[in-house]
């Protein structure tokens, strides 16, 4: 690699970026128990609908709003045959909607490209005259921005009464609509915000590669995703971010060791299968994950919730 | 002109080969009670084990046919031995049996990818055609018929008449109700995953000899798999009987449809997708759900 | 007496081939504490998840309050003022004790919007239900582990827990689903001693699947017993207790 420091930056942005999808899913899946496989798929309709809309030479923002909308109003159609019934259905729809929507995408040129995708996606922040250095700065600065503001939306949602709701509807749907909460409802509300942020983050993903094409979107992303919720702790945003960290890191180290061990593998399957063993044997010995879910929630206005949030990070990196 | 007699052939043996495919996989289903995503994998394996003594070793083609699908029993029976078995008695939730799952097929895949690499391979067999009266067929695609009628037809016998066929259902009818008469939910539980990976093994060999083996080859008909398991009633035996055939005559049918309305052809998965959705809202139970009512 | 709480006309449910509901006509007024006994398999179970709208019966009705809710969502029925407990507690165990009676209460905040942007509204309403929580649970005698995560209660305070989160929802009926199973004949008592307090201080009628007869004669003013899905008898306990019927029924399942 000829700039180690341009990799790290590329490797932090990535991880932004994966953070933000993970946070979305683990509003779907650590707090309100709902199996999306499928994450992948609003991730990828996030990314070509801001690739197709900044083709048509719309401003970014107007590209992401777009893309977070479409991304929202596919993850409520398809998900409502599956949302009434249990968690295995959801799964199984879910997986097989990435593989019709990549079909989609292969298929409608007119539309997608097809297999060679959309190229020459300008970035959202255009600054004339920078270094390629200073361009990768302001893309990190701008994916960790919104990655921090989705993080205190999701706490700002989790730690109310309609995070509540959520939380019993995981551990108990029983006891959730025998008190008077309209399941389903709740369920397509969190499918429709998680399906949202990931289409951000497909957005975000698009105007950073600079290109789509259907094989970024393969179904180890989605697995990748969930190995962060589960890594870094299920019902934990914070745990959420640092396993995309780590899941990222875990990636591209398992591809680099073949650069310094010679190994007679292919980086990809080396990843691929490295990962899974990884997902297995955290399932296995500690599905909890890292960090755990706080129990014993906080009331505060929002200001004083924001800044102990920061404080509890700041906390959090000084002691580590 | 459409030779609608052979568009019926086709859907008779497409059908053949998902049946294969998806017996495991409902069994499967029905007695561990989580949906085995690796299932599309134990194809693949089933396909590239075949590959690996016929074109590599050189063994003779029903040799080497009965040591894939030997190795894919095997396949079967350690993902259950050393994986899901151990998850469930550690109180593993449904989630986790799925992820796992998940992460066994990618695992199988890439490691097969590994070990073959990740293009295409071909048998190298070039199969004679026959034509009997308006449809042209292939010795393979006769085969797929029979076996899997064979195949049926002993399930049938197994499931209605043998001690362990009759175990079976019952574990699959209420697992409590059986351990408690007695029956070793463990055996069955083994025999039944073995059982269902050598039969997707099988299918794998079929599907790669009628088209071209590829590290995607399972994971191409993951849709159709679930989508024959939901349509016909998890953990059915004949539920999968008919829905293979129903799903393989609407593909059919739906590429016909799409050849004329002009789109690709490629959207037979698609069929798939709306069979299954259509199950999901109208009659998630499946099938066997319907015919049982009306008995 | 106007017209009764909660009325049920020729409830029928099947399950298969097995009738587990066959035809039950109750009447249950307002104010009353009723108790439901029966052997193990009679439909008592079942016929408490029809009257909660967790399963519809195939033909019968119920009305509750003058109005027919078979067929209504359990969340529903909840808002019409029928809630009910569970044999086994079902806990949220991830969640304190006090989160586990919020759960049970209408709160402004469960909606997501309300939940962002009205945060000053449901804090405050929390802080005010907190008060009707602390009381409740001290009277249940588990207002130390307000703060407790609920996995770490013993069996019986689960239980008090079940019936503190239902009381928590103020309703007009609760039903109690064996409240007292597996728990000491002196807290069983005390159980039943607190439950008709509540009665008489805020009006709730009770519905109780009780296995244990001494506690009925006691506390409960009527009594219906059930056999293979059907109302057998139903009276003043120690009219219920002698009648032949009943007892063939239980030396029957003996």
């Amino acid at each position: 690699m000829a700039d180690p420091l341009m990799y790290l930056l590329d490797a932090v942005a990535y991880a932004g970026i994966f953070g933000i999808v993970s946070i979305s899913l683990n509003l779907e899946y650590g707090y309100t128990n709902l199996a999306n496989f499928g994450k992948v798929a609003f991730f990828m309709v996030g990314a070509y609908v801001t690739a197709i809309m900044s083709g048509l030479k719309y401003p970014f923002i107007v590209n992401s709003l777009l893309a977070i909308l479409t991304a929202s109003v596919i993850g409520v159609l398809t998900s409502l045959p599956a949302l009434r019934l249990k968690e295995d259905f959801l799964a199984i729809t879910m997986i097989t909607l990435g593989e019709v929507m990549k079909l989609i995408v292969k298929n409608e040129e007119w539309l997608t490209g097809g297999v060679w995708g959309i190229s020459g996606i300008p970035p959202a922040v255009v600054i004339p005259g920078i270094t390629f250095r200073e361009r990768l700065i302001v893309q990190i600065v701008l994916i960790y921005t919104v990655l921090t503001l989705c993080y205190l939306l999701c706490e700002l949602i989790v730690k109310s009464p309609y995070g509540r709701v959520l939380k019993t509807i995981r551990e108990d749907e029983l006891i959730a609509s025998t008190y008077g909460k309209n399941v389903f409802k709740y369920k397509v509300q969190v499918f429709a915000l998680g399906s949202a942020i990931s289409g951000l983050a497909g957005s975000l993903f698009a105007q950073y590669i600079g290109t789509v094409s259907p094989y970024m979107f393969e179904p180890t992303v989605t697995f990748s995703i969930w190995m962060m919720v589960i890594l870094g702790g299920p019902a934990n945003n914070l745990g959420a971010i640092l396993g995309a960290f780590m899941v990222e890191g875990f990636q591209r180290s398992s591809r680099l060791i073949k650069d310094y061990l010679n190994l007679p593998l292919d980086p990809v399957n080396l990843q691929v299968m490295l990962t899974a063993i990884l997902v297995i044997t955290v399932v296995f010995y500690r599905p909890q994950g890292l960090l755990r879910e706080k129990i014993k929630p906080d009331r505060k206005p929002l200001c004083k919730m924001v800044k102990s949030k920061f404080i509890e990070v700041e906390n959090w990196i000084r002691r580590s | 002109m459409i030779n609608w007699l052979q568009v019926l052939m086709n859907s008779i043996i497409w059908g053949c080969m998902y049946m294969l495919a998806t017996v495991g996989l409902s069994l499967s289903y029905g007695l561990s009670r989580f949906p085995n995503f690796a299932h599309a994998e134990y194809i693949t394996f089933g396909a590239y084990m075949a590959f690996l003594f016929l074109v590599i070793f050189h063994l003779d083609i029903y040799l080497a046919v009965c040591l894939a699908v030997v190795l894919s029993a095997l396949m079967g029976g350690l993902s259950y031995l050393l994986l899901f078995k151990p998850l469930k008695s550690r109180g593993a939730s449904l989630v986790h049996l799925m992820v796992s799952s998940i992460g066994l097929g990618f695992l199988i895949r890439h490691f097969l990818m590994q070990v073959f690499g990740g293009g295409i391979q071909s048998f190298k067999i070039v199969w004679p055609t026959i034509t009997i009266g308006p449809i042209v067929t292939t010795p393979l695609l006769l085969a797929i018929l029979i076996v899997a009628l064979v195949v049926a037809f002993m399930l049938h016998m197994m499931l209605t008449k043998t001690k362990l066929g009759k175990a079976i259902r019952a574990v699959a009818d209420n697992p409590e109700l059986a351990a408690a008469s007695g029956i070793d939910l463990d055996k069955v539980s083994l025999f039944t995953w073995c059982l269902g990976a050598a039969l997707a093994g099988f299918s794998g060999i079929f599907l790669a000899m009628r088209s071209s083996l590829v590290p995607l080859l399972g994971w191409k008909v993951l849709l159709q798999t679930f989508a024959i398991t939901l349509l016909g009633g998890v953990g059915s035996f004949y539920g999968v009987l008919i829905a293979s055939f129903i799903l393989g005559l609407s593909e059919n049918v739906g590429v016909v449809i799409l050849t004329w309305l002009g789109l690709s052809a490629d959207y037979r998965s698609a069929v798939a997708f709306i069979v299954l959705v259509a199950t999901l809202i109208l009659k998630p139970e499946g099938l066997i759900a319907v015919a049982r009512r009306k008995a | 007496m106007d017209t009764p709480l909660l009325t049920t006309d020729n409830l029928v449910k099947h399950f298969g081939g097995l009738i587990a509901v066959n035809g039950v006509t109750l009447i249950i007024e307002k104010g009353g504490m009723v108790g439901l006994i029966g052997p193990n398999g009679s439909g008592k179970t079942t016929l408490f998840n029809i009257l909660t709208g967790v399963y519809k019966p195939d033909s019968g009705k119920v009305i509750f309050n003058g109005e027919r809710i078979d067929g209504l969502q359990p969340h529903q029925i909840y808002h019409r003022g029928l809630v009910r407990t569970f044999q086994i507690p079902r806990i949220l165990q991830k969640m304190t004790v006090l989160d586990n009676l919020l759960i049970s209460v209408k709160n402004p905040g469960e909606g997501f919007l309300p939940a962002l942007f009205k945060r000053r509204n449901w804090l405050k309403f929390e802080k005010d239900i907190r008060d009707r929580a602390l009381e409740i649970l001290g009277f249940l005698g588990l207002e130390e582990h307000c703060y407790t995560p609920a996995i770490e209660l013993s069996g019986g305070q689960m239980k008090l827990l079940e019936i503190a989160r239902a009381l928590m929802s103020q309703p007009s009926m609760i039903l109690l689903d064996e409240p007292t199973a597996g728990v000491n004949p002196v807290l069983a008592n005390d159980i039943y001693m607190k439950l008709r307090e509540i009665k008489r201080k805020i009006g709730v009628t009770f519905f109780i699947v009780e296995h244990r007869i001494e506690l009925l004669m006691e506390h409960v003013d009527k009594v219906h017993v059930m056999h293979q899905g059907k109302i057998i008898a139903e009276g003043k306990p120690a009219d219920v207790i002698n009648n032949e019927d009943v007892i063939k029924v239980y030396l029957g399942s003996i």
